[in-house]
């Protein structure tokens, strides 16, 4: 039964899922914790710090997968389909946040559902369906094997239903095998990948999550919403690259990547990829046939079906890939063949795979393979030559079964580099804490190589300043000044984390902290909450996650880059420039602007108080409590 | 003196809208630096100066930075960087993230 306690915004429930017992219950959520935590992210950090202690492992049954959003979910906010996914993660051995847009985040509150929180392991393979108000356990030992869109098709069929009534989201053969780095991914190209979310779901015999659209749950003030709604695609339409990924989404980044120097090439080999321009939309358009895909009340011209003409993969249909699928599987591959990155990008998403890592892990092999590290007989004959799509297709289904060689690598690049050691780990692109980056050369971006050495959720935390100056942070930030890089990271901490909480997509939330805060008013009906608040709730998180790491080992000796992802380029823009000699003062700095203690990055006594965390201080402490 | 000016994506969109690639022209250049260069352009283009460069303050506007002949305004002699025949200079967007 919906419970009355849920403010307006929400759908009512959040739903325990025991797979071990097979129980389904319900569970409240009182108004004042909700508008501390609001939903997605944060409601999945608090539930993963409450319940999973530091001596549970990710593949534990103890562990706990939850999928929430928020009040902005399935209203007519653009973009708001977007769900989060918290566990504790494969890879840096800490918390895992991700999102996926698409579709979950409305259809999971149609169903009539805010959470699901996920323990135990099934004794068979299952599948979740939320409808009508009712969750359901069914059987899905018949669609092992599936990979990720014929899972969805499956299920749609199964239940009698058209493709958009359902969102499914899964796991492929990947996280069947408990690869490491596997993804949850759905809706046909959506993906919440990051620190082995999928293997997560795979280790507790959990298929898939499926969400039928259903009845819309009451807002408090839809006619302001509704405007707000339509500033916000003002203010997008007003802004120079909120503008483009409106128009015409991620794809065209590659260009400038390239100039600029941050177009991952060939394993950070080299930073220049003449062949760019084949990857822009306007080369491919010309031939392709594209057919507009979007998200839950999306009108962006972003995401699209491509369908290949001409080649050798005429007639080859796939979500076209985003800027890092295409920096993943053109340059950093050394592949020059759109239509082959297509065919790449549409693979990863298929098995279940998150493409970053396996980008990463790709260009690792082949430069290994180049430079002699692995041989023919490593690679079970398979030649990993810079641009051989068919050897990685055929590698990247290796993996995905953990068969031969790619048993190894489905432990992610640094796990695979320290297995197979000769020298191969001084190439291997990762951050000490045990996850590859985004898919960009981060030797030209310095902002987000900090970020994702310091970031506690397996992927960047902060992400690029949007209005940095509305944080207090100099509005133009020069890229490549050390106390820039750490005040636009330590200032504007806190959005990224807000943005996952409330159900919105990255791409449809370029407006102000102000504005997203009075959206969350208007459908929650809480007064006054403002911009400052909704910062505040996300820095909230952000330190909640940084004592959750805390207690699972975390140490400021991780937060650095390996010796390549570290390293000085050779050319391109940034060509001798080296980040490291910077990154103490960096990092001091952000730990400053943050709150937390230089020696052991800790957050201080009196920055968990403030932000209504004083709960956390025997943890971030213990000696303290101790004595 | 001509100068080829290049607008990269996630630029070029706002400047022109409907461009789906780069923006490309030629300017002849009255000054002789890359301050020079992006006052004309602004002097000459409400939207260049609303949108990418801010004149008052002689710097570009975030997240917009310049290339020049493939080197990063910032570690030449930034607005004083001088100009020749030919020389190429890009704006770009300097943004990357995405969703978490």
């Amino acid at each position: 039964m919906v419970d009355s306690s849920f403010p307006k915004g929400y759908a009512g429930r959040f739903l325990r899922v025991d797979l071990s017992t097979g129980s389904l219950t319900e569970e409240r959520w009182d108004a004042d914790s909700l508008r501390k935590w609001i939903g997605g992210t944060g409601v999945g950090v608090r539930i993963l710090y409450d319940e999973v202690p530091p001596s549970v492992q990710w593949s534990d049954p103890e562990n706990r997968l939850i999928m929430a959003t928020g009040p902005l979910a399935g209203t007519s906010v653009m973009g708001t389909g977007t769900v989060s996914f918290v566990t504790k993660g494969t890879l840096s051995g800490g918390a895992a946040t991700s999102q996926a847009n698409g579709f979950m985040g409305a259809y999971m509150k149609f169903a009539g559902y805010d959470a699901v929180i996920v323990q135990g392991q099934s004794p068979k393979w299952v599948y979740l369906y939320l409808h009508d108000g009712v969750a359901e356990l069914r059987d899905a030992e018949h669609l092992l094997g599936l990979d990720t869109y014929d899972l969805q098709d499956r299920i749609t069929e199964e239940l009698g239903k058209k493709e958009r009534q359902l969102s499914v989201l899964g796991v492929g053969p990947a996280g069947e095998k408990l690869v490491r780095f596997a993804a949850i991914a759905g809706d046909k190209g959506h993906v919440a990948g990051h620190n082995g979310t999928g293997a997560v779901m795979g280790s507790k015999r959990l298929k898939a999550i499926v969400a039928e659209r259903g009845p819309r749950f009451p807002i408090h003030d839809e006619k302001t919403l509704k405007q707000l709604a339509n500033e916000i695609i003002e203010d997008i339409l007003a802004a120079p690259v909120a503008r483009q990924t409106f128009e015409s989404g991620t794809q065209n980044a590659v260009v400038g990547a390239e100039k600029g120097g941050w177009l991952p090439v060939k394993n950070y080999t080299t930073s220049l990829f003449p062949e760019v321009g084949r990857f822009m939309r306007q080369e491919y358009e010309k031939a392709w046939e594209m057919e507009r895909m979007p998200c839950w009340a999306c009108r962006t011209k972003h995401l699209h079906m491509v369908t290949i003409k001409g080649g050798r993969y005429d007639g080859f249909k796939s979500e076209e890939p985003e800027y890092e699928q295409w920096a993943a599987w053109g340059s950093q591959v050394g592949n020059t063949d759109p239509a082959g990155a297509v065919v790449l990008s549409n693979l990863v998403d298929r098995l279940g795979l998150e493409t970053n890592e396996a980008g990463w892990l790709m260009g690792w092999v082949i430069e290994c393979y180049e430079k002699g590290i692995l041989t023919k007989e490593d690679t079970d004959g398979l030649e990993m030559t810079w641009g051989n799509v068919d050897a990685m297709v055929a590698m990247l289904h290796k993996i995905s079964r953990r068969e031969g060689i790619g048993d190894i690598l489905a432990e992610g690049v640094r796990r695979a580099a320290e297995r197979i050691g000769r020298g191969s780990d001084e190439l291997a692109i990762y951050n000490l804490k045990g996850n590859s980056p985004r898919g960009h050369d981060h030797r030209s971006r310095w902002v987000e190589m900090v970020d994702t050495c310091v970031s506690d959720t397996g992927t960047i935390e902060v992400g690029p300043a949007w209005l940095p100056q509305e944080q207090g942070a100099k509005a133009n930030p020069d890229p490549h000044n050390w106390e820039d890089v750490a005040e636009q990271l330590g200032k504007h901490n806190g959005r990224m984390m807000f943005e996952d909480s409330v159900g919105i997509c990255r791409f449809t939330s370029r407006t102000t902290m102000e504005k997203l805060g009075k959206t969350v008013e208007a459908a929650t009906g809480w007064e006054s909450f403002t911009g400052q608040e909704a910062l505040a709730v996300g820095r909230r998180i952000s330190n909640l996650l940084r004592v959750f790491n805390l207690r699972c080992g975390l140490t400021p000796e991780l937060e650095r880059p390996s010796k390549r992802y570290g390293s000085i380029p050779v050319d391109g823009p940034l060509a001798g420039k080296n980040i490291m000699e910077h990154w103490d003062d960096m990092r001091r700095r952000y730990y400053e602007l943050m709150g937390w203690d230089f020696a052991t990055g800790r957050p201080l006594p009196e920055t968990l108080r403030a932000l209504g965390l004083a709960d956390l201080i025997p943890d971030a402490w213990p000696e303290a409590a101790r004595s | 003196m001509r100068i080829r000016v290049e607008i990269l994506p996630w630029l070029s969109d706002s400047l022109k809208p409907g461009t789906v690639g780069s923006l490309r022209f030629e300017h002849q250049l009255e000054g002789r630096t890359v301050g020079d260069l992006l006052d004309e352009l602004a002097a000459a283009d409400p939207a260049f100066e609303r949108l990418l460069y801010d004149r008052q303050a002689r710097e570009l506007r975030y997240p917009a930075r310049a290339i020049v002949n493939g080197q990063l305004l910032e570690f030449l002699q930034g607005m004083d960087t001088p100009l020749s025949e030919g020389d190429t200079v890009s704006l770009m967007a300097a943004y990357t993230g995405g969703q978490g």
